[in-house]
């Protein structure tokens, strides 16, 4: 089999490095190997180990800081002098469904929050973030971004699934389908603090794909890091037992697996299990020192605000997600949600928006600064962005949901720099120019990777599913 | 039944060829350049142009413009001013274009006038004809003549060599098969293996000590058959069988999808499902009570058919969008939801794929789908549709008489509204006394409150010199400091120099009391409605506060959590606690009070039973159904009849006379002639017993699908099902006993080499437990499994709403069928060992091998104390020693007894272990890593 032929002609040592992991991960193949497997056999692969995209990939890694609620675009980064000429006055467009009944929503409210243009670029930016906005020469901001969904839950699945009405494997799942993980010691898909409601775990499921493919989470949104960090993945660390009684017994049942698998032959999936507690005991060796960040320097942990409490969670995740990358976990997702939704302001806009964006301003700007200071920007893709935006007219003293037109924006992972994509209409309610929906992002994320998002796709039910299910255009403007 | 007609289709397609376009004059072509073009290109080509076709449709082309989209032409050349374009452009009709705002008058003008002139298009080719779109599917020969469409064929054993093999008829297919290939069967299993394989395959647990015994003594012949029939008596079979199909019929306890609402009454479902595999229901019978039991006669004596009703779970507990604001979409979301899952369910049918066009392998129309459609349209699944119910209820179906129900119901109501009277006085009440009594005095508590956060006053000091409450002033302290909230209501106080203190305070003190008039207003109001209230018609709604509309007022009479529902009392500086509100009622109003709130306390003593309710689904009016273009209910084509697939049922079948139809689809498809539903039954059933069906795809007979391994066989068990009364046991009998069955799973290297998938049964599958069967027997492994059946696992099971339902596995020994299904919440010991995602039809679990699994086994603290209760058992044994001990345990865990060289090995092993210096139990320690080793090898986790 090529398979084994290619295994044979890899030397040990080699694969050891490029792959980063013992003779755990090896186990299996090598068993394999030495066995001829014969004609018509499922070899039983390493669903996780890295593999090669269509083409030579922009980005290799993907972290998703994900605002939960929708932020609105108009008090962040698409401001819209109309609203304050027109405060109060009913927008003259004829109104969209909405998520609110409409009997309850009010005339056109302008953003208490002023813009100031930054960076070399000019990027306008509101007061909501002085510290992301001297990040903008680094990030584009798409501010024509379109859903199908007007609630939460099917908006948010439709962001991380590509779908609303139906189960779909997530974002993340594909990637790790697609490209498989370089670090055999940690999931390659890890969600950092995500909520259980809107979609929960569908939004990292990997639905009918493997579910070697699912996120593993990270803590859940109400946490507190503090009760986080003791405990990240499950079942991770043993209290009871030393990790030479754990060896000592995992080589007594390695050697009856072993004994057992020989008089039953020929059963890959024997193998596949003993190949799977190998790596997990290697997994919980390696893990927490990942997992950890008490190797940070002072300065680091004050860069993505640590150090203050108002900034500290959020500071840690994003932090998080710079370890993780950095150990070749292919896809990261940051949840900034609480006890609610973080963004989801149908009343008191002002206030809300102003205490959830103190929260990851300055983490946001320090995760940037500090991939790029590592290299790592080049080939990270960091994505922004709620599950939606907000409407120009108000709710209350807050605003609606808005999919119609709404801001996300990219940065590094060959993402051009500096520019903003795409126009919302001047009170920022349809997306008017260069309209990205969210299958054109999805298209564009997986081309940025380094596939066809056509051609990556795995059949379920006689059928062929991709992210992108019959659409999708790779937004070609925005690519460095 | 019509006798399904084949290859004969009207499938003709109809190109009527309408008049060629004439050429435009240079006037013409002018205005379309200038007037008309612009138009086309700017508000309408980015989905109607060269990139993207939405609809069908290219406006961009004179080509595109004049085919039209999918819906038909755009442009009516004989009737040019009922053309689609323009009814479009006016928003007259469901399609309104551009989506996003109308066009402008003048524009629409422009268009009216340039179609009335017969939409010359320069440049159009003369021989440019508007199209008539509406042609039918052309099938090819390959999809009509799919085998699975063809009818069931009488087969008949065939003859085999080796008669001395064959033990049921089934043999004899298995064994000519591989007689013709030249492979021999696998030997016959041993008899422990054939216990642990049956027990797993019909129980999911392992044999007892007391079970092994039995069958080791019983040396007579048929000892293998009278086990089957004695694990075929056990309850416990309904528990593992029900849970194969609760696989396929994507049951959860949850909505899923948005907002995953729990939903109460599932488990009822559950329950029926693992009763009729207990009872032996009928299949044929399972199938109708599944999709139209709510049909069919009641059984009991009080007019509802509670079996029944329960049973139509099978379509309600699918995944719902409930969060959807476009209600008709949601309604057709879910629709599409039973036609999926039920067209595979039963006929392995991916019916769903023709929702937006003709299925693209098999024959099979989207009017076909929209004729299912049609039987669907009319099954109650919400309690409403109202658009105006953000998240929109499902409809529960009581299970007592409709009398009963309505008692009950009023009796609710009138809970409720009573305890409205009581809100409508309390409210109003609250609010005068802070407007007569608190608001004059607003602005001095805000000046001094201002003197203590910002000048630094000591508190009681002004409290005393203004002659406030100091601990009203206290709230007013805390509530005016500025933090770092963003208040813009407060800003002109932050904001206010200290000379206009008093000045800004008293403006705020103005707007507070004209804001608190106004609302009491509308409180009078209210409370006039409620005493007026005759009890027809809705009790008087209260009056919105809006809080958003003023802060300051809302905050200040108000709890911030209270504020946004209105309701009265709480901690802000001028409200007045629940507890205190009764101090400043007036006497005469307290005594009404105190009479309501006895009436309450005697209302709530009275309540009736809460009526025993199910998830299930309603028969309503049947509705006009239309096939929807591209499947969006937006866009309307032609008027479907209700009936079934043509390319199953043919051509001339009798029109569906009253109601929604279920009740004929479910006897058209429980129907021995049809060619798919059998054939998929025993289909799952081999699947069940073999780890793999004799068609690999079990949820896809279609093209795409794999075809049988074995079709005769298949045939052959399909008509043997229907013959023995759709009995699923009968069918048990005759595939456990069957040496096919009963083979070994060893894999030859004979075996390896020619057949590695196993296509040709000749040797069983080894399979690995699967989660249910792993909790289940690793409880067991003390007796510590408790086998209670049936029944919610949490009272809030048995309420609507939003609270938590969610049990973790660690926390009851109850087996896991029973364990509440979250579709968005899994417990992540099922997920994490491949448990069927119940979002959708699951016919094969997922197979995987990952390190988190492995972490499980060995830090997990369920598997630890399972290896601890097991080495205690042992260890409590009196008066035998470790060898005897490390026999016991093997029996236990692995239905055998250890081999020459084992138990040595093990308590070598158990001499060895490095125990923790400090260690409180020694033994214990050794003893439970032994356990462990057991319980987490392959041997333990695999069924051979």
């Amino acid at each position: 089999m090529t398979r084994n032929g290619k295994i044979q002609s890899t030397s040990r040592r080699q694969l050891l490095r490029q792959t980063g992991l013992g003779f755990a991960a090896l186990g299996l193949d090598v068993l394999l190997a030495e066995q001829a497997a014969p004609r018509g056999a499922t070899a039983v692969e390493n669903p996780i180990a890295p593999k090669q995209p269509h083409f030579a990939p922009k980005a290799k890694n993907v972290i998703f800081l994900f605002m939960h609620g929708g932020p609105s675009h108009l008090d962040t980064f698409d401001p819209k002098p109309r609203l304050k000429a027109d405060a109060g006055k009913p927008m003259p467009i004829k109104k969209e469904v909405s998520f609110t009944p409409l009997d309850k929503l009010g005339g056109l409210m302008p953003s208490p929050f002023e813009f100031k243009q930054y960076g070399q670029c000019g990027t306008p930016v509101s007061s909501l973030f002085p510290n992301l906005g001297a990040c903008v020469d680094d990030l584009c901001v798409v501010r024509s971004m379109v859903g199908d969904a007007v609630d939460h839950g099917g908006a948010m699945l439709q962001l991380h699934t590509g779908a609303f009405n139906f189960t779909r494997p997530s974002l993340g799942s594909w990637v790790l389908y697609g490209l498989g993980s370089e670090n055999q010691n940690l999931p390659g898909f890890i969600t950092i603090k995500p909520t259980l409601w809107h979609g929960g775990g569908k939004n990292w499921s990997s639905a009918f794909l493997p579910s070697a493919y699912q996120g593993t989470p990270i803590g859940y949104a109400p946490m507190k890091v503090d009760d986080v960090r003791e405990k990240p993945i499950e079942h991770l660390t043993n209290e009871n037992l030393t990790s030479d009684q754990q060896r000592y017994e995992l080589d007594m049942l390695q050697k009856i697996n072993r004994r057992h698998a020989v008089d039953k032959a020929h059963d890959p999936e024997l193998e596949a299990r003993m190949q799977s507690l190998e790596l997990a005991f290697r997994m919980q060796m390696e893990a927490p020192e990942a997992l950890s960040t008490n190797d940070e320097s002072k300065a680091t942990e004050k860069l993505y605000g640590i150090d203050d409490p108002a900034t500290s969670d959020f500071g840690w995740q994003c932090l998080m997600a710079r370890r993780l990358v950095e150990r070749g976990v292919r896809f990261v997702q940051c949840t900034h949600s609480g006890h609610e939704e973080k963004w989801d302001h149908h009343r008191q806009v002002a206030r809300r928006h102003h205490a959830s964006a103190k929260e990851i301003d300055k983490p946001i700007a320090g995760l940037i600064q500090d991939l790029k200071a590592r290299g790592l920007l080049d080939d990270t893709l960091v994505m922004w962005g709620g599950e939606f935006g907000r409407t120009p007219y108000a709710e209350s003293d807050g605003r609606d949901h808005n999919p119609y037109g709404y801001t996300m924006w990219l940065s590094g992972g060959g993402v051009k720099g500096g520019m903003i994509h795409g126009a919302t209409d001047e009170f920022g309610y349809h997306a008017v120019e260069n309209r990205m929906h969210l299958h054109d992002l999805h298209a564009t994320i997986l081309h940025l990777l380094g596939f066809d998002h056509e051609r990556l796709t795995y059949r379920f039910d006689g059928r062929d599913f991709r992210l992108t299910d019959v659409h999708g255009t790779v937004v070609s403007d925005i690519l460095a | 039944m019509a006798t399904p007609q084949r290859f004969s289709l009207p499938l003709v397609a109809i190109l009527a060829v309408a008049p060629a376009i004439s050429a435009a004059t240079p006037e013409q072509e002018e205005f379309f350049e200038k007037q008309v073009r612009p138009i086309l290109v700017n508000k309408c080509s980015a989905c109607h142009g060269e990139q993207l076709q939405t609809a069908g449709l290219d406006l961009t082309t004179a080509e595109g413009f004049y085919k039209g989209g999918d819906s038909g032409p755009a442009f009516a050349r004989d009737a040019p001013h009922t053309s689609r374009l323009l009814a479009a452009v006016r928003y007259e009709g469901l399609v309104k274009m551009p989506p996003t705002a109308k066009l402008p008058e003048s524009e629409i003008e422009a268009l009216t006038s340039w179609i009335s002139q017969g939409a010359p298009w320069p440049g159009a080719k003369a021989e440019t004809v508007v199209q008539d779109r509406d042609s039918g599917p052309q099938w090819t020969a390959k999809q009509t003549g799919h085998w699975a469409f063809q009818p069931i064929r009488p087969e008949r054993p065939p003859r085999v060599k080796d008669e001395g093999w064959t033990q049921t008829p089934v043999d004899y297919f298995i064994l000519a098969r591989l007689e013709e290939q030249e492979l021999a069967p696998a030997p016959r299993a041993d008899r422990l293996t054939l216990l642990r394989r049956a027990k797993y395959d019909l129980h999911g647990l392992a044999p007892t000590e007391a079970e092994i015994e039995e069958f080791l003594a019983d040396q007579a012949p048929g000892a293998f058959r009278r086990l089957v029939d004695r694990l075929l008596e056990s309850p416990r079979y309904g528990e593992k069988w029900g849970r194969h199909w609760l696989d396929v019929a994507r049951y959860a306890d949850s909505t899923g999808l948005d907002d995953d609402i729990k939903v109460p009454y599932t488990w009822r479902y559950r329950d029926y499902v693992i009763n009729a595999f207990n009872r032996d229901t009928p299949f044929d019978q399972f199938i109708v009570e599944q999709l139209a039991g709510d049909l069919l006669p009641p059984e009991g004596g009080d007019g509802v058919n509670k079996k029944g009703v329960i049973a139509t779970g099978f379509l309600a507990v699918g995944t719902k969008p409930l969060v959807q604001q476009d209600k008709i979409k949601m309604k057709y979301d879910v629709i599409d939801e039973q036609i999926d899952t039920t067209a595979k369910v039963f006929m392995g049918l991916t019916l769903g794929c023709a929702r937006c066009h003709d299925h693209k392998f098999d024959p099979i129309s989207a009017e076909d789908y929209y004729s299912m459609a049609s039987i669907f349209a009319s099954v109650k699944n919400f309690a409403s549709l109202d658009p105006a119910m953000t998240v929109s209820k499902v409809h529960l179906e009581p299970l007592v008489p409709e009398e009963t129900y309505r008692r009950y119901k009023d009796h609710q109501d009138a809970v409720k509204n009573t305890k409205q009277r009581i809100a409508s006085i309390l409210d109003l009440e609250m609010y005068r006394h802070v407007i007569e009594h608190r608001a004059p005095k607003l602005a001095r508590h805000m000046v001094a409150a201002r003197q203590v956060y910002d000048d630094g006053a000591d508190l009681e000091a002004v409290a005393a010199r203004e002659g406030l409450d100091g601990e009203v002033l206290k709230l007013w302290v805390d509530y005016l400091k500025p933090g770092e909230d963003l208040r813009l209501y407060l800003q002109q106080w932050d904001e206010a120099a200290k000379d206009d203190r008093a000045a800004v305070a008293e403006q705020y003190q103005q707007r507070f009391r004209a804001r608190g008039l106004e609302w009491i207003e509308r409180l009078v109001e209210w409370r006039t409605q409620v005493e007026g209230w005759d009890g027809a018609g809705e009790f008087p709604e209260k009056p919105d506060l809006a809080p958003g509309s003023d802060r300051f007022f809302s905050e200040v009479t108000l709890t911030s959590a209270a504020m946004d529902e209105g309701a009265a009392g709480g901690d802000g500086p001028f409200s007045i606690p629940k507890e205190s509100l009764d101090e400043i009622l007036p006497a005469a109003l307290r005594e009404r009070v105190e009479g309501l709130r006895g009436e309450l306390e005697r209302l709530e003593k009275a309540e009736p039973p809460e009526p025993a309710m199910a998830y299930a689904v309603k028969e309503v009016e049947s509705v006009e159904q239309h096939l929807f273009v591209r499947g969006s209910h937006n866009n309307p084509g032609k008027l479907v009849s209700q009936r079934f697939p043509v390319i199953l049922a043919g051509e001339e079948q009798q029109p569906i006379a009253a109601g929604s139809g279920r009740l004929a689809l479910s006897r058209w498809l429980s129907s021995p002639d049809h060619p798919l539903t059998s054939r998929v039954v025993v289909n799952r059933l081999w699947q069940w017993h073999f780890g793999q069906g004799l068609v690999r795809t079990p949820n896809n007979f279609g093209i795409m699908g794999e075809p049988p391994t074995h079709p005769e066989l298949l045939d052959y068990l399909a008509n043997r099902f229907a013959e023995d009364g759709w009995s699923m046991k009968a069918m048990h009998r005759l595939i456990m006993l069957s040496a096919t069955y009963q083979m070994q799973s060893h894999i030859s290297e004979e075996a390896w080499t020619e057949d590695s998938a196993n296509r040709m049964w000749s040797r069983f599958n080894r399979r690995r437990l699967t989660v249910e069967e792993m909790r289940d027997s690793l409880l067991a492994i003390d007796g510590s499994l408790d086998l209670s059946m049936g029944g919610a696992l949490t009272e809030s099971l048995d309420s609507y709403g939003f609270e938590e339902a969610y049990v973790h596995p660690d926390e009851t020994r109850r087996r896991t069928v029973y364990l509440p299904i979250y579709r968005n919440k899994m417990p992540p010991l099922l997920t994490l060992f491949d448990f069927a995602d119940p979002s959708a039809s699951i016919a094969v679990r997922p197979n995987t091998s990952v390190a988190p699994q492995g972490l499980y086994f060995m830090n997990s603290d369920f598997v630890q104390g399972r290896a601890r209760a097991l080495a205690s058992r042992l260890l409590q044994l009196d008066g035998i020693d470790d060898s005897t001990r490390i026999e016991k345990a093997y029996w236990t865990a692995l239905t055998r007894k250890p081999e020459s060289g084992e138990v040595e090995e093990m308590l070598d092993y158990i001499a060895a272990y490095p125990v923790r210096e400090n260690s409180a139990d020694g033994r214990l320690e050794r003893w439970q890593s032994f356990c462990r080793l057991l319980l987490g090898s392959n041997e333990y986790n695999y069924v051979n």
